[in-house]
């Protein structure tokens, strides 16, 4: 046991520090705590007004016990999305497994400490999201002692059967993948596969999510806890805790309590002996085995062809992100799936009810949608969307040691960091394109004013995409060991999100300052607004493309 | 030819990690820079080949200055840097035409060259794998085939040998050889002796960021009089 | 002593088309090394070397043959032989946000030396290696050499009787490496049994008592130096493998 210990320890902190720079300048820890301390506050105060406008509702209509079962659930569904992501790359992708092979280890204690370090991970986060609502809950129900303790083994039990579970299903899978002709193309499959599954869960359990301030709520609450019901005989451990944390009959809690304990063991028993007998044939395919596929066919003679340099840089970016599947997930699709996901929610929401669709769509087409107000709230969606487009801020990192590479070729820099966004730029207008036709669609918005949007929506991610690569040259994070601390790992990411929610403020801003305005003259001010940011921005990075570039060495 | 004028350079303030660097190599000359690990050889590489800045001095590739010109000075050498492991994803003719497209190689020279380099190193089989499969030495010569498919005049190379095998690293050293011989110019760096003694016109050996010797093999040895083996040779210059 | 018998790894390499492959990455390999030897492995790249490293260092499994370390398999006692092996490949950087000592310490528990043991133990090698300059920095920050010096180390805190070195000294300069080179001579005048691979034909005739060249997952020749050079009537091992290969003739 004292061996798991140790290599959990040594897995976390070889997982979750960063290395700025290789050159041994020392990360300037104050600013990361304030960061962070900042992003903890901003999460936590969103957690707890969102929570407390919900629990209070329920409160008053005696329905509380409700909320705990709906936050035990989300704690339960966010590990399972959060696992799919980290195992694979903590169990398979991780460079040291060659140097463990060796020692005398016994396959458990190593499969103990790489689930060890997902747990964990998890367990970061569902204390933000799942400790603080728990915790409301307990001050506005007055509840005792005992609920904060069954509460405690609440939140440390729940996620350990999804882990679990997921890292079994990606073992199966990844047991298999070294048997497939093309182990990229089959790990690009998985994942896409189980976001497809992911989304159609999404869709499929939509129908809950809708507005719990109206009138309709008991009906509602009705819906959620027949949900709830539904759902919670399949998931044993969840049922049992959300029984401890409502009774007030103190024998009830010990004994469900009890009862989860007992099946996480016997779940965590199943675990070890299924892990023990695949992971490691596994993971020796994955690293070693001759499973990648050798084509020996002659080149085509097409392959010769000449092309224009900024064809082949910019084709060299994008397959560098659709061949992997970590970036493809993280920096492409996100572009294309999130605003999808996020209309089919919404409608799904809607259509749960077929008389207010079409009250809510005659509602909103006898409005007079052709307004600045109207265009103003579709920017402000497009940049809730876009931010998650991660292209331009890893188009550094994502080089990794071989970053240097932009110095040294006979191209300018400058050139070399517009063609690095342009993948950024194509892919947020693709993320424009699918919201414009949306929202042109629902709203029957005039052709000139969804062009204008267009135009507005463009220029605002070409500034985001340079802003952002400059934000990358600034903070380079070069020495990484998978793909997935680039794009996880890295603290970076925290400015696309920041930079719309300036963004949104500036539209709010504009908004209240010019409220009645004509809506082509709104928007040209917008207009003229981003495309002179942009090109502030531009000439920085033109005039200082060689002092940005120090910190790749 | 690469003119290195004075050249120094510090990461921390007041430790030079190359201190007034002065070299001349010369066209049809094959020039090997020795020195232990962290003696500032892969510091002066980054500094010729536009990476790192120069605090003071000056580096002229073919007389175009790395500081002041740097796209010009830039195509006027071809580099290979010490870790192979670059653009994975890409397949290895993916690769080698974007290196192509970078350094302008023409349409009608593109076919003839990377069969000739890649046939040469015995990769040209693997041209439609991505060089993720590649092994370490596969990845070397990739590297190298496209650093050389511009022809430049100046090849940089920094550690070629090592990683590759006794044949390849044979067939990298019979092309240095034809390449000096036709009035061009090699710099490589290099920890092992015997390469620099059987490849090299003249050697350069860096030590503590300072220049302590540069001339033949042979004034090398002359010099240090002693019949002691290369190693205690190289132990003595650097240790002074 | 470690005795390879009949040892055979087979791929199964996937083809474009239906027609699968299969290649053996070593194929009927036996040798024996006894202890107070080193036993260099030479080859060219993809020869095999790594595959057979690693499978005699319980990484891979083979297809075919047998392993034991003095009489012991893997199959019987494979933490037992673990704890008697160092194996070390390459010079990656790992686990490089810790320092030089705290990976040596981690090292130690997991081989499970005791407090004591470890704190001499980690003393001794720093000393042997000159690591002393910097023990408590980052390995992050450690040059090329400094980080090989790390690796060998990781693998020594156990005073292990077996080493498995593949490519140990690739990317060093010389100081390094003999220091490496020579703390190996050392561990085999203490009776260590120790396989080395390497593709510098030079240093192999220096420092090892017999040399085993593979070609293409086969063994084409194994003897000492010297009986190599007699029988292909070559001067160098460089030129003896050529020779035996029936490639490039000569060097020069």
């Amino acid at each position: 046991m004292d061996k798991v210990i140790k290599l959990t320890k040594i897995f976390l902190k070889n997982s979750f520090s960063n290395i700025d720079s290789r050159m041994g300048i020392s990360t300037k820890s104050k600013s990361k705590i304030i960061i962070y301390g900042l992003l903890f506050l901003y999460f936590a105060g969103l957690i707890i007004f969102l929570g407390y406008n919900l629990l209070d509702g329920l409160i008053a209509i005696h329905q509380e016990t409700i909320f705990v079962g709906m936050i035990l659930f989300m704690i339960f569904g966010l590990t399972i999305v959060q696992t799919i992501f980290s195992s694979i790359n903590v169990l398979y992708f991780t460079k040291d497994s060659e140097y463990l092979l060796p020692l005398p280890l016994k396959p458990y204690q190593i499969i103990l400490a790489r689930t060890n370090v997902m747990l964990i991970a998890e367990y970061l986060i569902i204390f933000l999201v799942g400790l603080i609502p728990l915790v409301m809950y307990g001050i506005l129900t007055k509840a005792g002692i005992i609920y904060y303790f069954t509460m405690i083994f609440a939140v440390i039990l729940i996620p350990i059967l999804p882990v679990l579970l997921i890292s079994i299903i990606v073992m199966i899978i990844m047991s298999f993948a070294k048997l497939t002709k093309n182990r990229n193309k089959f790990q690009l499959i998985a994942t896409l596969l189980v976001l497809a599954i992911i989304m159609g869960l999404a869709i499929s359990t939509s129908g809950m999510k809708q507005d719990l301030t109206n009138e309709e709520m008991a009906q509602m609450i009705v819906q959620a806890n027949g949900m709830i019901e539904l759902v919670k005989g399949y998931i044993p451990t969840v049922d049992y805790l959300i029984e401890a944390l409502t009774t007030k009959s103190l024998l009830t809690t010990i004994i469900e309590v009890l009862k989860t304990i007992g099946i996480t063991i016997v779940g965590f028993i199943l675990y070890m002996i299924i892990a023990q007998k695949i992971y490691f044939k596994g993971l020796v395919g994955n690293l070693f085995g001759g499973g990648t596929s050798h084509s020996n066919k002659e080149i085509n003679q097409k392959e010769y062809r000449n092309s224009k340099l900024y064809k082949s840089y910019i084709g060299k970016e994008f397959k560098n992100l659709v061949r992997n599947p970590v970036f493809l997930v993280q920096c492409l699709l996100p572009a294309i799936l999130i605003p999808i996901l996020m209309v089919v929610v919404v409608y799904a929401g809607f259509n749960s009810d077929k008389m207010r669709l079409e009250q809510i769509t005659q509602m909103l087409q006898q409005m007079p949608t052709n307004t600045f107000m109207i265009v103003c709230v579709i920017l402000g969606v497009i940049q809730f969307f876009t931010m998650f487009i991660y292209i331009s801020i890893t188009a550094i990192s994502r080089d990794g040691e071989n970053a240097v590479f932009i110095k040294y070729i006979p191209v300018s820099l400058y050139k070399q960091y517009i063609y690095k966004i342009i993948p950024n730029i194509i892919m947020n207008i693709i993320t424009v394109i699918i919201t414009l036709g949306i929202a042109g669609y629902i709203l029957h918005l005039p052709v000139i004013t969804l062009i204008a949007l267009f135009i507005i929506a463009t220029i605002m991610g070409v500034f985001q995409s340079l802003v952002m690569i400059i934000v990358d040259l600034k903070r380079p994070k070069l020495n990484w060991d998978s793909e997935y601390a680039v794009v996880k790992q890295n603290l970076n990411l925290v400015f696309p999100v920041l930079l719309s929610m300036i963004n949104i403020a500036i539209i709010v801003g504009t908004v209240f300052l010019l409220k009645d305005i004509n809506v082509y003259l709104g928007t040209g001010i917008l207009g003229i607004l981003y495309i002179v940011l942009t090109a502030i921005t531009n000439k920085y990075l033109y005039n200082k493309q060689y002092e940005l570039a120090n910190k790749i060495i | 030819m690469i003119e290195i004028k004075n050249v120094s350079k510090s990461y921390v303030k007041g430790k030079k990690s190359v201190d007034d660097l002065n070299l001349e190599i010369k066209n049809g000359e094959i020039f090997g820079f020795l020195g232990p690990n962290g003696a500032g050889k892969t510091t002066t590489i980054r500094m010729i080949t536009g990476i790192l800045n120069i605090d003071e001095g000056d580096i002229l590739i073919d007389g175009k200055s790395i500081k002041k010109e740097p796209l010009e000075a830039k195509k006027n050498f071809g580099f290979v840097p010490d870790s192979p492991d670059m653009f994975l994803k890409l397949k290895g003719i993916e690769y080698l035409m974007f290196m192509a497209d970078v350094y302008d190689v023409p349409q009608n020279k593109r076919k003839e060259k990377i069969e000739e380099l890649t046939k040469k190193f015995e990769i040209y089989n693997q041209l439609n794998n991505q060089i993720q499969s590649y092994s370490h030495g596969m990845r070397q010569k990739i590297v190298i085939c496209g650093a050389l498919l511009s022809e430049p005049k100046n090849w940089i190379l920094d550690e070629p040998m090592t990683g590759l095998d006794p044949k390849s690293s044979y067939d990298l050293k019979e092309m240095m050889r034809e390449h000096a011989k036709s009035g061009k110019t090699v710099f490589f760096s290099t920890h092992i002796l015997e390469v620099a003694e059987k490849l090299c016109d003249r050697v350069g050996i860096i030590n503590k960021g300072k220049l302590v010797f540069v001339g033949t093999f042979d004034e090398m040895k002359q010099k240090f009089k002693e019949n002691a083996s290369l190693e205690d040779l190289f132990l003595e210059i650097t240790e002074k | 002593m470690i005795s390879v018998e009949h040892i055979t790894k087979k791929f199964v390499r996937n083809r474009k088309q239906k027609e699968k492959e299969e290649f053996y990455a070593d194929n009927d390999i036996t040798f024996e090394a006894n202890d107070g030897e080193i036993i260099g492995i030479l080859g060219p790249n993809g020869a095999g070397k790594t595959t057979l490293l690693r499978m005699i260092a319980g990484i891979l499994e083979p297809t075919t043959g047998k392993i034991s370390f003095d009489g012991m398999n893997y199959k019987d006692n494979e933490i037992k032989i673990k704890q008697n092996i160092a194996y070390l490949s390459g010079n990656t950087k790992i686990y490089d946000t810790l320092s030089t000592y705290e990976l040596l310490k981690m090292c130690c528990d997991i081989y499970g030396v005791n407090k004591e043991n470890s704190e001499k133990r980690i003393k001794e090698i720093t000393k042997v290696l000159g690591m002393e300059q910097f023990l408590y920095n980052k390995i992050a920050n450690l040059s090329t050499g400094q980080t090989q010096k790390v690796n060998l180390a990781r693998c020594l805190v156990h005073n292990p009787k077996y080493y498995i070195l593949d490519e140990a000294t690739t990317g060093l300069d010389i100081i390094s490496s003999q220091i490496i080179l020579n703390f190996i001579k050392e561990e085999r005048d203490k009776g260590k049994t120790i396989l080395y691979s390497t593709h510098y034909m030079e240093e192999a005739e220096n420092i090892c008592n017999r040399v085993i060249m593979i070609n293409k997952g086969k063994i084409i020749k194994t003897g000492t130096p010297d009986e190599i050079k007699r029988d292909t009537n070559t001067t160098n091992l460089r030129d003896a493998f050529f020779t035996l290969i029936g490639g490039v003739s000569a060097y020069e």
